[in-house]
Parts: structure tokens; C-alpha cells; sequence
């Protein structure tokens, strides 16, 4: 498309652009006017087909309506499907929240929606659930709902149902495996998560069979969007206060503070080509691993490549970072709260910040995943953010000119509306603590699953779809690995320093409190399982005023 | 063409099946590994969690904190020492 007409015009033809979209409704067209065709996390339009409206729009540009229908756009753009389809799954399942004899309502539709569960030895056990109830058929049930909800959106945006109830068995499938191997307890254990294999499968179904079959149901940005759409049951907003003001300034301070000085250090020092990958990279190293780079990823319309080289860098240091930082921190006996926070606002994948925190001791774990969490929450407004930013000033400097308000609605990815407002509503509702709470529970039960499914398989239509020759691109010389390293560096040492000054220095009387508390619990676990066991395996001591 | 890709085909099936069916297993049942594992399962760590929901001790930990505000209220919102009610 580079060096075509259509866009030697694009500069001094915006409002004809404008107009085109106007005339033809589609996100798509609004797409080619930004030139972000190919970005499997933005829009997957055909291009072919984009070019041609601009032109008829310039050169008849009195007979289009003054304003574009926005009922249009709701009907057929992908984003505002992956909100209907999001939105349809959970009102389902909220409307099936049942209180039983037991204290705790539950989803009806609990046991139909299941993934493989954690196995050891044999995969047999990865089809039997913890409770030794068989997870075969919720995992096809979920299949069978899953498609059922694609099916719907395929024929509401226009697109070839037949061949998508062909294709589509054949990728859940392949999320199955997928996730089959990530749910292996070593595997698990080393934090190896299921986006990797995801990834691998695909690209070995890929290299292997071919994936052109396949390409009817290789949605990836579709299958991302819902699964977000479904992540904001889990943005409950109130959480982000758990740990009050120390929790606010390792979480709420440091975190946006290491995204945007990493960006801008990627941006302007080592000026690296493409602003979505150094968002992605900046956010995943700097909020939470693979749901943050899933979630930026899509609000700024990353490529696919993009995301995928992030989440590979995030969870190769991951991996480093889960055993070296606890030996560092045992070898130098920090506060354990202080440390628990650190490992929380530095590691990025929360698997990984619990499994570091356990090396540490009890104290460790109970803040390392508390503050890990306040940053999983605060993914809902960086994405938001994000997605604000992009089209009001990154995407503007492609063709150089400033957007008004009209454009920048139209460029704003729909689906984050659907995110942030599910958000809202479930936080809204977690605030009651009988009835609300309740809820929320008995939905996440059911959405969690139903999002992880999704999120595999996108992961396994990036790597049955994966460009390696854009891999190569991105990596430009290793900049991408200097900018994780630098701004890894710099999270370390800030989340450190505000560690020990909200913990160690300001806060010491809830530094005694997490202590005391963590200490009992510890010792009541270990009594249940041996009375005789040590509680925990490092000292604790309470900081001293 | 078809050969070299039914080749790969096998290579790629028979190394995940020895990898997933006999390495990982084998080295999940080692005494270190077992115990690692052990604690894990204890405090409710799931390793693969991407987000805090996955991760039953993320929900242990918010529920103790929650204890700790109902004991002391002021004490993540105020420095210095903070009194307790019930000591009251």
C-alpha cells in the first residue's frame, strides 16, 4: 500500500477521509486513513477493498452525509462485537448466579465452562478437576459456547459463517494442547505460561501443516478484545485501596512513572521505529507481564509481532528474575514487607510474584501479591490511557495533522468503553460485600475460564500467523532487549526506594501489622499441615520505630 | 514436500510427548521438585497465573489485609504510630 496514491493524498485530503468514513460506515476505512492496515491487534480490514472509498469520497465529496451512522458502526465494527459478545456471555452468566444451601452463590453455568487442570505425571489428570469431578465435558460445552458466540459476531460483521464453523474446531484445539502442556506442574512452576505454547503450537501447526485453512477463524484481535472485554469482571477498582497510601505510591506512583520515562526513553533515546512496540514492552515490563502487554497491546493497536517479542522478553527475565532477586533478598536479610513489595512492583507476571515471594517467606508472599494485584487492577486505566494517548497524539504524527474530537472518537478503540464499563459496573457491585461481592464471584468463576480460552486462542492464531521477518524488524538491533533492560533497572531501583520509604520508613506500624499477621496465619497453616513444621523459613523480626 | 512436512510433523509430536510425558514427569517426581511443588499447593500459589484471580494466595492475602483494616483502621493511612480501638 506504501507510496500509492491514495496516500501521497492522505495529508491535504483529511476531511475527505473524514468524509469517507462518513459515507461508508466502516471502522476499516477509518483504518487505511491512519495506514495501520496489517496490525492484527488494531483492525484486520482487507485492503484492497479500503482504498477505493477514499477515492470516490475526494472525488465526489457533496454527495456524502455530513455525519456517519453510528448504529452502522455498531452493528458491524469488530470492536463493538467484542463488547456485545462480551457483554452477552456475562449477562448470561450473571443471570445464572444461584444461591444454593451454601453461603457462597455459584453460576449454573459453572460446570459447563472448564480448561485442562494442573497435572503431574499423567495427562489423564489434567481432564479431572481438584474436587475429582471430570472437566471433559465443560471443556467441549465451552467450545461448543465459544463458538456459538464467535458465530454470532461473524454473521453480524459480515463475514463467512460456513468457513468459520469449519476452521474454528480445529484452532480450540489447538488452545487445548496449549494449554494442556502449560498446565504440567513443572511448567507451572517455572511460571512458563500458556500465551508461550500458545504461541509455539501455532507456529509449529504453522510450519508444519500450513495455516491457510486455518485463516477463517484467525481472529486474534477479536478473540483479545472479548477476553478483555470478560477481564473487566476482574478490574475491581476498590482493590486498588488495599493497601492504602503505602499501597498507592509502589503501585499507583511507581508503575506509571517507570511506563511513561521508559517509553519516552525508548521514544528519544534509543528511537526505536515503532511506538506500540515500545509501549507494549514499556507496559509489560513496568505493570504486569502478559495480561498488561494483552491489554496495551490492544488499545494502541500493536502488531501482532509486537506483543508476541514483549511477552517472550517478560518472560524470559520473569524466569531470571524469580531467582535471583529472593537469593539477593535473603542473602542481605531485608524487611520481609519491604522486600514483598519490591519483588510485587518489579516482577512482572503475578504467577511469578507469588512464587518469588514464597522463596522469601510468608510475610513476603502475603505483600508481594497484594501489591501485584493493585498493579493488575490499574491495567483497566493504563489501558484507557493508552488508548487516549495513541489517538490523540502518536497516531496524529503519521500523517501531521491534529485530530479533532469527531476523528479521535472514530479512532478510539470501541471495545476499551466495553472494558472500562464492565469495570465499573462489577466494582460498583463488589462494593456491597454480601450481595454484590457474591456476584462478582460467581461470575469471575465462570468468566476467568471463559478468558483464558480466548486469550489462548489468540496466542495460538499469532503463532499460526506469526511474520518473522517483522520479528527480525522489531528487533532492530537488540533495542527492544536494551529498553526492557534499562527500564527494568530503573523499576528496580525506584520500587525499592519506595518500598523501603513507604514501609520501612513511613509506614512501620503497618509494616508490624502485615508482620504479626502473616506470621500467625503461617504458623495456624503449618500446625494443620505438621504441628511440628517451622512456620517459616527466614526470621522475622518487626521494624523498630 | 509433503515427506519433509510429514517428517516435521513427527518430530515436532514425538518430542513434546517425550518432553511432557517422560522428562517433565520424571523431574516433577524428584525430592526437591516434589517439595517445591508441596509449598506451592500449600500457600496456593498457581505459578502460571496472569492475573491476581488465578492466584489463590493474591485472595488470601487481600482477605488478611482486610482483617488487619478491620482491626486497625487508620493503619495504611496514617504515618506514624496508630492507635488501635479495641485497645480502647
Amino acid at each position: 500500500m506504501e507510496g500509492s496514491p491514495t496516500h501521497l493524498k492522505l495529508p491535504v485530503a483529511w476531511f475527505e477521509c473524514t468524509f469517507t468514513i462518513a459515507t461508508h460506515n466502516t471502522q476499516e476505512a477509518a483504518h487505511l486513513v491512519l495506514g495501520r492496515e496489517g496490525h492484527i491487534f488494531g483492525r484486520s480490514p482487507t485492503p484492497l477493498n479500503i482504498g477505493e472509498p477514499m477515492l470516490n469520497a475526494s472525488e465526489s465529496s457533496l454527495s456524502v452525509p455530513a455525519s456517519p451512522s453510528f448504529w452502522n458502526e455498531m452493528r458491524s465494527s469488530e470492536d463493538w462485537w467484542a463488547v456485545w459478545i462480551g457483554s452477552l456471555l456475562l449477562g448470561v452468566i450473571v443471570l445464572t448466579v444461584q444461591w444454593t444451601d451454601s453461603s457462597k452463590p455459584v453460576s449454573l453455568l459453572k460446570p459447563y465452562v472448564a480448561k485442562p487442570a494442573q497435572w503431574t505425571s499423567s495427562l489423564s489428570d489434567a481432564l479431572i478437576s481438584k474436587s475429582g469431578k471430570p472437566l471433559t465435558r465443560g471443556i467441549i460445552t465451552t467450545g461448543v459456547l465459544s463458538l456459538v458466540a464467535f458465530s454470532l459476531a461473524q454473521v453480524g460483521m459480515g463475514r463467512n459463517l460456513p468457513r468459520f464453523l469449519a476452521t474454528f474446531p480445529v484452532v480450540f484445539a489447538l488452545a487445548f494442547i496449549a494449554q494442556l502442556l502449560s498446565e504440567q506442574s513443572v511448567i507451572k512452576y517455572y511460571n512458563l505460561e500458556y500465551p508461550l505454547w500458545g504461541l509455539i503450537i501455532g507456529f509449529l501447526v504453522n510450519v508444519c501443516l500450513g495455516a491457510k485453512w486455518l485463516q477463517p477463524a484467525l481472529q486474534t484481535e477479536f478473540y483479545v478484545k472479548t477476553g478483555l472485554v470478560l477481564l473487566g469482571v476482574e478490574v475491581l477498582i476498590p482493590l486498588l485501596l488495599t493497601l492504602g497510601i503505602p499501597g498507592i505510591c509502589v503501585s499507583w506512583v511507581t508503575t506509571p512513572i517507570v511506563l511513561i520515562v521508559t517509553f519516552l526513553f525508548g521514544q528519544r533515546v534509543l528511537k526505536i521505529k515503532s511506538p506500540s512496540l515500545n509501549m507494549v514492552i514499556s507496559a509489560d515490563m513496568a505493570v504486569c507481564g502478559v495480561s498488561a502487554a494483552i491489554a496495551t497491546g490492544a488499545a494502541c493497536r500493536a502488531k501482532k509481532e509486537e506483543v508476541s517479542l514483549a511477552i517472550t522478553l517478560s518472560l524470559v527475565f520473569t524466569a531470571i528474575m524469580m531467582v535471583i532477586q529472593p537469593a539477593v533478598i535473603v542473602a542481605v536479610g531485608m524487611n520481609p514487607v519491604v522486600a514483598g513489595a519490591w519483588l510485587g512492583g518489579t516482577i512482572d507476571s503475578t504467577g511469578a510474584v507469588a512464587a518469588a515471594g514464597e522463596i522469601v517467606g510468608p510475610v513476603a508472599l502475603m505483600t508481594a501479591t497484594t501489591v501485584k494485584l493493585i498493579q493488575n487492577v490499574l491495567i483497566g486505566a493504563i489501558a484507557f490511557g493508552v488508548a487516549t494517548y495513541w489517538v490523540t497524539r502518536v497516531e496524529q504524527r503519521e500523517d501531521g495533522v491534529r485530530p479533532n474530537p469527531w476523528e479521535i472518537w472514530y479512532r478510539f478503540p470501541k471495545f476499551v468503553f466495553g472494558f472500562v464499563a464492565i469495570s465499573a459496573i462489577f466494582s460498583l457491585l463488589s462494593l456491597s460485600p454480601s450481595l454484590g461481592q457474591g456476584v462478582v464471584d460467581a461470575t469471575t468463576s465462570v468468566s476467568k475460564e471463559l478468558r483464558t480460552w480466548f486469550f489462548c486462542l489468540a496466542f495460538i492464531c499469532i503463532g499460526l500467523d506469526v511474520d518473522f521477518a517483522e520479528i527480525r524488524r522489531n528487533l532492530q538491533g537488540g533495542k527492544p532487549l536494551v529498553l526492557y533492560v534499562c527500564g527494568q533497572s530503573l523499576n528496580l531501583m525506584l520500587s525499592l526506594l519506595m518500598s523501603w520509604l513507604m514501609y520501612g520508613v513511613l509506614f512501620q506500624d503497618a509494616t508490624n501489622k502485615l508482620i504479626e499477621k502473616a506470621e500467625s496465619q503461617a504458623r495456624a497453616k503449618a500446625e494443620l499441615v505438621a504441628p511440628a513444621a517451622p512456620a517459616t523459613k527466614t526470621p522475622i523480626s518487626p521494624v523498630k520505630p | 514436500m509433503k515427506a519433509s512436512r510429514l517428517t516435521m510433523s513427527s518430530l515436532a509430536i514425538s518430542g513434546i510427548a517425550i518432553v511432557w510425558l517422560k522428562l517433565l514427569p520424571m523431574w516433577a517426581e524428584s525430592p526437591n521438585m516434589r517439595a517445591a511443588l508441596k509449598r506451592h499447593e500449600q500457600a496456593g500459589i498457581n505459578g502460571g497465573a496472569i492475573y491476581y484471580s488465578e492466584n489463590p494466595a493474591a485472595l488470601e492475602a487481600v482477605a488478611s489485609i482486610r482483617e488487619i483494616q478491620v482491626e486497625a483502621p487508620h493503619v495504611f493511612w496514617r504515618t506514624g504510630p496508630t492507635e488501635n480501638p479495641r485497645d480502647h
